[in-house]
Order: C-alpha cells, then sequence, then structure tokens
C-alpha cells in the first residue's frame, strides 16, 4: 500500500512539475496571467504530493516493511527507532528523494513569499525552478526507484527473488522471516554518528537553497528585468544556503574526525572537496552582489558567480553520485551518471547563453566606471573598497580553480589527454591553497576598514593602529607559549588581525553612539547590530573565520603523532601528556557488534585529566576505529586502539595531539551567529549607503 | 569544463571607456595574477602528482623507478602480515582487469586467477586498517623498491560490503510451490 502510494505521488509531482514549467514558459510569453497562476499552483503542488511520499517511505522504514528494497538494504530489525528515521537519507534513493523533497519546500516557500513583490520575474522563476525539481523527481522516478518492491516467482526451477516497481505477473509476497533475515542490512556503521546524521540534510538544504537565487537570476535575464530586484529578492535566501552549506560541510568535518579515525577532519578527498567548491563561489557570490546592490556595477560577473555556484552544486551532486572519481566515500556506479551530467551541462550552458544574449544587447552595462586610476592616487584607488572587492572575489574564484583542477580536473583531462591518470595528493593542496587563503585573510582585515572610491591612506592607517597593536600582543602570548616558527607566527598574524578588525570596528560603531546618542554599551551595541545586520552580523562571520582560521593553522602545522605498543599498567610520555594503559575489556553490544575496549587514563604535570576508552568495534563485516578523546581549548589529546595480543596483554596505541583543533568547532559556532544577525529581517527598510546612521557617518569622517 | 564558466569577464566594459594606460594596468595585472595561480598549480603538481597505473603496467612500465605512483588492486587475504610492534604491514595484491560491472564480483575473479600479475606492498608506520581484508579493493600510493617490492606512503581500501552491494537478481530462493 505505502509503495503504491509512493509510486503516485512521486508520478504526480513529476507530471506537476513537468506542466509547472511549461505553464509558466507559455503564461511568461503570452503574458496569460491564468496560465501562470496555474504554473504556481502545480509547482507549490509538488511540495506536499513529494511530502506524502516521503512519508509513506518514513513509515515504511518505522514499520520495517522489508519488502520494499530500499527499507531492506539501510535498516534491520535490530535497527533503533532513532537510525530507521535518518536511514531515508542513508543511501542513493532514498537521499534523492529527500533531496526532492526539500527541493519542493524551498521553491514552494520562494515563490509564495514573492508572488506578489517580484510578480514580474515569477513566470521564470517557476520555470527554472520547477524544470530543476522535474529533472530530480524524474531521476527518482525512472532510475533510482526507492519503491521498489522484493517479489517471489513461481518458475520451473524453483521460486525466483525479484526487484521489481511492479508486481511480476503471479507474484507473491515473500515471507516476513525471508526478508528480514536474507534481506534486510542494517545502515551502515560508519554512517551510526551524530556529525552523519545531520550533515547531509545539512549539505542538501544547502545545496537545493541555491536553486533558489540561481532561478531568480535566470528569471532577471529572461524577463528583461535586469535591476537588483532579483538581489534583494534572494539575498537571505543565499545566507540561508550559505549557512547550511557551512554547517554541513564543517559536520562532515567532525564526522571525519570523530569516525574515521586518522586525527583528521579535512583530507583534501574529491567528495570533500565537491561540496566545498559551491561554498566558494557562493562566498564569492555574497560579497561580490554588493557591489551591484550599492554601486551597480559587476553585473555580468554576478550573473557568472550565482550561475557557477548552482553549477557547481549540480557538478558536486554528479561527482559524489556517479562514481566519477575514485574516491573512499563515492556512491557505488550507478545509472544516474550520465543524465546528470547532461542536465548540468545543459544548464550551465543555457545559462551562460543567457547572460551572453542579454550582454551583448547592452542591457548589463555598469552603470558606474569601477575605479578611476587616472584622476587620483593610484594607492587611494588600489585600496577603495571596489578594488579590494574584486581581490576578493579573484581569490575565491582561484582558490575554485585550483582545488577544482586538483579534484577533478587534472585526473580527467590527464587521462583523456594523455592515457595516463594523474591524480594529486594531499600535499598538492596543501602546498597550493595556503597562500590564497593567507591572501583571503588579509584582505579581510583590510577591506571592512576601506571605503567606496578612495580610500584615503592616512585614515586607513589609523583604523589599522588598535587592530594592529591587539595583533601584536597578541603574537606576544603566542611567543611567550613556546611559538618559534615564523611562518607559523606570520599565519597567526594575519589570521588574527582580520579578527581585530572585525572587533574593532564594532567596537567603533558602538562606541560612537554611546558618546553621540548617550547610550549603555548594551542598547549601542543592540542598535548597531539592528540597524545595519549585515554588516555587524558580517563582521561576526569574520571573527568565526578568524576562529577558525587559528583552529586550522594550530592543528595543521603542529599536529604530533606517535605510536605505542603498551604492557598493562604501563606509562607513555608524549607531549605535555602521559597515558597509563589500565584494562582491556571486550564487550558484545546490543546491536551485535563486538567491541575491544582500552581503557587509559591521561596525566598532565602528574595530575589525571582524562581517563578515555578508545574502541575497536566490529559490526559484522565492517569494523571501525572509534577514538578517544581529551579535548580542551589547547589541545585534543586524540587516542586511537589500533592492535592488541592476548585479550590486551599489549595494546598499540596511534596518538594524536591536535593542538587548537577545539577552535574550530567554536569558530563555526561564531560564524553562524553571524550569518544568522546577517539574515534576520530587518525592522526597519533596508539599508542603503544614505540612510547611515548619523553617528557613524560622524564618526567615519572624524576618525 | 566548469572552469570556462569562471572566466572573468575581463574587469567588463566600464560605462566610460577607460583610459589607455587603464587598460594596460588591469591586463598587466591580470596576467600576474594568472601567472601566480599557474606557477602554484604547477608547484603544487609537482609535489602532489601520482601516476595511476594498472598492477600490469607497473610490473612491466620499466619507467616507474622513483615516480610516485598510485595503483589499485585486489588484497590476497593469507598474504596479509601485520608487525603490530614495529608498524610493518605487507601484503599482495594481484592486478584487477579496468573495465568490471560489478566491482566485487570482479574483485572476486582477480583474487582467485593464478594467472594475474601480483605485485608485493610494504607499508610501515601506520596502523593496520580495519578494512584491509581478503577481496577488498587497496589503493595504494608510493614507489616500486629495487627490492620489487611497492612501498607505499598512502593506503586506502574499499570494500564492496554487504551495505551497498547491488542485490542478485533472479535468484532462487527456495523450491518450487507445490502446483507450478
Amino acid at each position: 500500500m505505502l509503495a503504491e502510494i509512493g509510486l503516485v505521488t512521486i508520478f504526480l509531482a513529476f507530471v506537476a512539475a513537468v506542466y509547472a514549467t511549461g505553464a509558466a514558459v507559455l503564461g511568461g510569453q503570452r503574458g496569460s496571467e491564468r496560465l501562470v497562476i496555474s504554473a504556481r499552483n502545480a509547482a507549490i503542488a509538488v511540495f506536499p504530493l513529494l511530502l506524502i511520499a516521503t512519508a509513506a517511505m518514513l513509515i515504511a522504514l518505522i514499520q520495517q516493511q522489508y519488502q520494499l528494497t530500499y527499507v531492506a538494504s539501510v535498516t534491520d530489525p535490530a535497527t533503533p527507532l532513532f537510525y530507521r528515521i535518518t536511514a531515508l537519507w542513508g543511501a542513493q534513493k532514498g537521499s534523492l528523494l529527500f533531496w526532492s523533497v526539500l527541493m519542493s519546500a524551498f521553491t514552494a516557500a520562494a515563490i509564495a513569499m514573492n508572488w506578489r513583490s517580484n510578480h514580474r520575474l515569477m513566470p521564470y522563476v517557476i520555470a527554472y525552478s520547477s524544470a530543476v525539481m522535474a529533472f530530480f523527481i524524474g531521476l527518482v522516478f525512472f532510475f533510482e526507484h526507492p519503491f521498489d518492491r522484493w517479489w517471489w516467482v513461481n518458475s520451473p526451477e524453483g521460486i525466483r527473488a525479484i526487484e521489481s516497481m511492479f508486481i511480476p505477473a503471479g507474484a507473491i509476497t515473500p515471507p516476513y522471516e525471508w526478508l528480514a533475515t536474507e534481506k534486510a542490512h542494517g545502515l551502515n556503521p560508519l554512517l551510526r554518528h551524530f556529525g552523519m546524521i545531520i550533515h547531509p540534510p545539512m549539505l542538501y538544504l544547502g545545496f537545493v537553497g541555491f536553486t533558489i537565487p540561481f532561478a531568480f537570476a535566470m528569471a532577471a535575464l529572461a524577463s528583461g528585468d535586469l535591476s537588483t530586484n532579483w538581489i534583494k529578492a534572494t539575498r537571505r535566501w543565499t545566507l540561508i544556503s550559505w549557512i547550511f552549506l557551512t554547517l554541513g560541510l564543517i559536520l562532515g568535518g567532525r564526522w571525519a574526525y570523530d569516525v574515521l579515525g586518522w586525527g583528521g577532519y579535512w583530507g583534501w578527498d574529491p567528495v570533500e572537496n565537491a561540496a566545498f567548491l559551491p561554498w566558494l563561489i557562493g562566498t564569492a557570490f555574497l560579497h561580490s552582489v554588493m557591489m551591484q546592490e550599492k554601486r551597480g556595477i559587476l553585473k555580468v560577473w554576478n550573473m557568472f558567480l550565482v550561475i557557477g555556484t548552482f553549477s557547481a552544486v549540480m557538478f558536486g551532486t554528479f561527482a559524489t553520485r556517479s562514481g566519477l572519481i575514485d574516491s573512499v566515500h563515492a556512491f557505488a556506479r550507478s545509472p544516474v551518471g550520465m543524465p546528470m551530467f547532461l542536465f548540468w551541462a545543459a544548464i550551465t550552458l543555457i545559462s551562460i547563453g543567457l547572460i551572453l544574449y542579454r550582454w551583448n544587447r547592452g542591457e548589463l552595462k555598469d552603470e558606474h566606471q569601477y575605479f578611476d586610476f587616472s584622476q587620483r592616487g593610484n594607492l587611494k584607488v588600489l585600496f577603495s573598497r571596489e578594488v579590494l572587492f574584486v581581490f576578493n572575489n579573484i581569490v575565491f574564484v582561484a582558490l575554485f580553480v585550483v582545488i577544482f583542477w586538483g579534484s577533478f580536473g587534472a585526473p580527467v583531462i590527464t587521462e583523456l589527454f594523455l592515457g595516463e591518470e594523474i591524480t594529486l595528493g594531499s600535499q598538492y593542496f596543501l602546498q597550493v591553497t595556503p597562500p590564497l587563503f593567507a591572501v583571503m585573510y588579509i584582505l579581510m582585515g583590510i577591506a571592512p576598514l576601506s571605503a567606496w572610491g578612495v580610500t584615503s591612506m592616512v585614515r586607513l592607517g589609523r583604523s589599522l593602529v588598535v587592530p594592529l597593536i591587539l595583533t601584536a600582543v597578541f603574537m606576544i602570548v603566542f611567543v611567550l607559549g613556546g611559538m618559534a616558527s615564523p611562518l607559523a607566527l606570520f599565519a597567526y598574524f594575519i589570521v588574527s588581525l582580520a579578527g581585530f578588525v572585525a572587533l574593532y570596528e564594532i567596537y567603533r560603531g558602538a562606541a560612537a553612539r554611546r558618546t553621540s546618542l548617550n547610550e549603555d554599551w548594551l542598547t549601542a551595541l543592540r542598535a548597531v547590530f539592528g540597524r545595519n545586520r549585515r554588516r555587524y552580523g558580517g563582521y561576526i562571520v569574520h571573527l568565526g573565520v578568524t576562529v577558525v582560521g587559528i583552529g586550522v593553522i594550530g592543528s595543521t602545522m603542529f599536529q604530533q603523532e606517535t605510536t605505542r605498543t603498551l604492557g598493562r599498567g604501563e606509562v607513555m610520555d608524549f607531549g605535555n601528556y602521559s597515558m597509563r594503559y589500565d584494562h582491556f575489556t571486550e564487550a558484545i553490544a546490543e546491536d551485535g557488534r563486538q567491541m575491544e575496549i582500552a581503557d587509559v587514563t591521561v596525566f598532565q604535570q602528574g595530575q589525571e585529566v582524562a581517563r578515555l576508552r578508545p574502541r575497536f568495534d566490529v559490526y559484522p563485516d565492517m569494523p571501525m576505529t572509534i577514538a578517544g578523546a581529551h579535548s580542551t581549548l589547547e589541545a585534543d589529546y586524540y587516542v586511537l586502539l589500533s592492535g592488541w595480543v592476548e585479550q590486551g596483554r599489549l595494546a598499540t596505541f596511534k596518538v594524536y595531539i591536535n593542538p587548537l583543533v577545539n577552535l574550530i568547532w567554536w569558530g563555526s559556532l561564531i560564524l553562524m551567529l553571524g550569518t544568522f544577525i546577517a539574515a534576520w529581517p530587518a525592522q526597519q527598510v533596508e539599508y542603503t549607503p544614505a540612510r547611515a546612521p548619523v553617528a557613524a557617518r560622524r564618526q567615519e569622517a572624524s576618525a | 569544463m566548469a572552469q570556462a564558466t569562471w572566466e572573468k569577464p575581463r574587469t567588463g566594459q566600464p560605462a566610460p571607456a577607460p583610459v589607455r594606460s587603464d587598460r594596460l594596468k588591469f591586463l598587466i595585472g591580470g596576467i600576474l595574477i594568472l601567472v601566480a595561480v599557474a606557477y602554484l598549480i604547477f608547484s603544487g603538481m609537482t609535489a602532489g602528482a601520482r601516476f595511476y597505473q594498472t598492477i600490469d603496467e607497473l610490473v612491466t612500465n620499466p619507467a616507474n623507478a622513483n615516480r610516485t605512483i598510485r595503483v589499485a588492486g585486489v588484497v590476497l587475504g593469507d598474504t596479509i602480515q601485520y608487525d603490530a610492534q614495529n608498524l610493518v604491514l605487507t601484503f599482495t595484491v594481484a592486478n584487477v582487469p579496468e573495465n568490471f560491472d560489478n566491482l566485487a564480483e570482479a574483485l572476486h575473479l582477480a583474487a582467485n586467477n593464478p594467472e594475474a600479475n601480483r605485485i608485493q606492498v610494504r607499508v610501515e608506520g601506520q596502523v593496520k586498517p580495519d578494512l584491509l581484508r581478503h577481496e577488498a579493493q587497496a589503493i595504494l600510493s608510493g614507489k616500486l623498491g629495487a627490492d620489487g617490492i611497492f612501498h607505499a606512503t598512502e593506503l586506502s581500501l574499499k570494500c564492496p560490503t554487504r551495505f551497498e552491494e547491488a542485490q542478485p537478481q533472479g535468484e532462487i530462493v527456495a523450491t518450487p510451490l507445490p502446483g507450478a
């Protein structure tokens, strides 16, 4: 019954999405409001239809209906309820359905919320977003079949087990016992982790969310309404998608750190990079779009960025789901590879074609000249906000290019043209990306202090004095703490400068209000954030990125590792820590996995600081090494049980000391807080430069 | 390829035509940036390049000495030896033909094919990975030593586990029902 409901609703959703695309295009061309309304209703109806299909799948998962091949492939009778629910996105078929329902929710909300305010764009917004939905629902319906069932068909040789969407002639439902014992598999144990439960939905929300800015940008190109309407309508959608994508990336890193047992959080694996690429272009877009809103420039470039972000999402989805790249966690080879590739190529080409068409007609001309080097001093112009924003974009795009080349370009091109595949290991990324990240942080430190048009060097210098002093003090703390590497000091310097600039700017804003309006600190701070959420939220994001950066530098440049074999009661010294091996336990958990557990005690300066239980779990078929970690802000002491003999008479431990690694997680929280502030609906009219608080302007003038 | 999409529109055409010297500055600036990025890529590639080869090629190609090579093969379970005290791991991998539909099947056939080229692998300083076992696919990076042993510095493993495996279609699961 559930399978039929699922099948029918997915099919209806597909029809609705296809119809919405066609009706919207026709309605837009003929100017028929009736057709456009009909298209809108169809596009919005996709969401409830897919919701029913998803609910049917969830019920099947919870009720253990193993006749559904998907349910059998991701759960078994021992799976706890929580993992039954999350199994919805535990494998390809379910996750594509889940992806489609999220996309339909975003689309329905975006259409409903902008129906009046951006009416002229609507036919094309509906057409583009419905086309993308139709594609994904089509993949689900025609290629991935989440509602396939097991059937028994009688034949002269015996009963055959057949996997089929529809009931084959003369088929019977296989007995429950057979399904539960022969066909039901548990969820891959590597995926049974909090980070893995939340990571895919976050990443998907980020990915599908970028459909909305893309659809609006394309609608602007198609309708000819090339004002900043599409940007204003999608600013918040972009920020929300960005925050989900960021969260997804961070949770993925956390999962790798906790579960994969190699002491790191980012391996520059092609699949990880595939999710990082849209983030880079999306971040460039978030910055560059301000130039168009406030200065009316970079219009073509912004179109390229928004299409680039969406195209990177599609490419990443294709690369991870098709098995294009030999990666440790690529999905198996799958039938969706070719359709996805074609869709990606088609959507990218059509978009670029539209841009070129409008560009050619002169409709994407900038309203100002960017940078006028001829009249004023070169240096002043070079440090203008426009130029710094362009550099920011160049850095993000350069990061995109080098990472894309390293993960996908080099292997594919060399295999096609040199007949020999060259892949690039993590050394490539560790060598190529740090200089670019360094430039990014330097720009983060200067750009917030610059002004549109020209930046007075004297003023820039003055604004930098306090942050520079604070950074210098911070560096002295590092040096006193024993930091001797000049390279690391340089890295810490530029990263912390960016953070102090952000903090100092917030302080300056509040201080100006406090003196001019006689407010107390709290009121002044709240008013500063309230008046210009985007700017000050942005500073908080910068602060978060700084904290993450310090964590990355510490844990990358100063990671220590060792491997020792200890007898019971034996103590090993490593770094500032000592560790004693106490016990060894073998146990069998409720879900049937066998656990080998070592008990260790960690000491610092003779004081016990933690008792850890690094573990080795053996699921039938899948062993897992679970680290034990003692986390402080200063460092993680991260222990893996890597081997043992004679019921643990001797045990081998691999130990990592990861300095400052926790700043990555804390910095991420700050970053999210900042994004929420920036995305929070403003109480007043949208900010424009002319309405800048008087006090802030006065303060800037006097600074 | 997607890179073409990211091509910067050469700072666009500013509304009033830019002064000639401005254009020159943009051109020089742009070229400098391109050169810097290209330099980064090339220096990174010399550091991180790994040539992907099959075991057949590895065994026969004499140009392999001193190149970092990436190679994939199927692990032969009874050859795995692990010295937990000194962290020395040795095992043998066999060549897997390149084109296959089902990874599990291809690995199984390759592991049981006595004709397949084989090579001994030595990994030092690493813990024995969880997934290293019979008929796992090993993806190795390292160099072929003069001793004919492949000294791997990176080892990753892929197992066709029951968790993601395609199910056989039309397999016989029971005797015919009465009256069939």
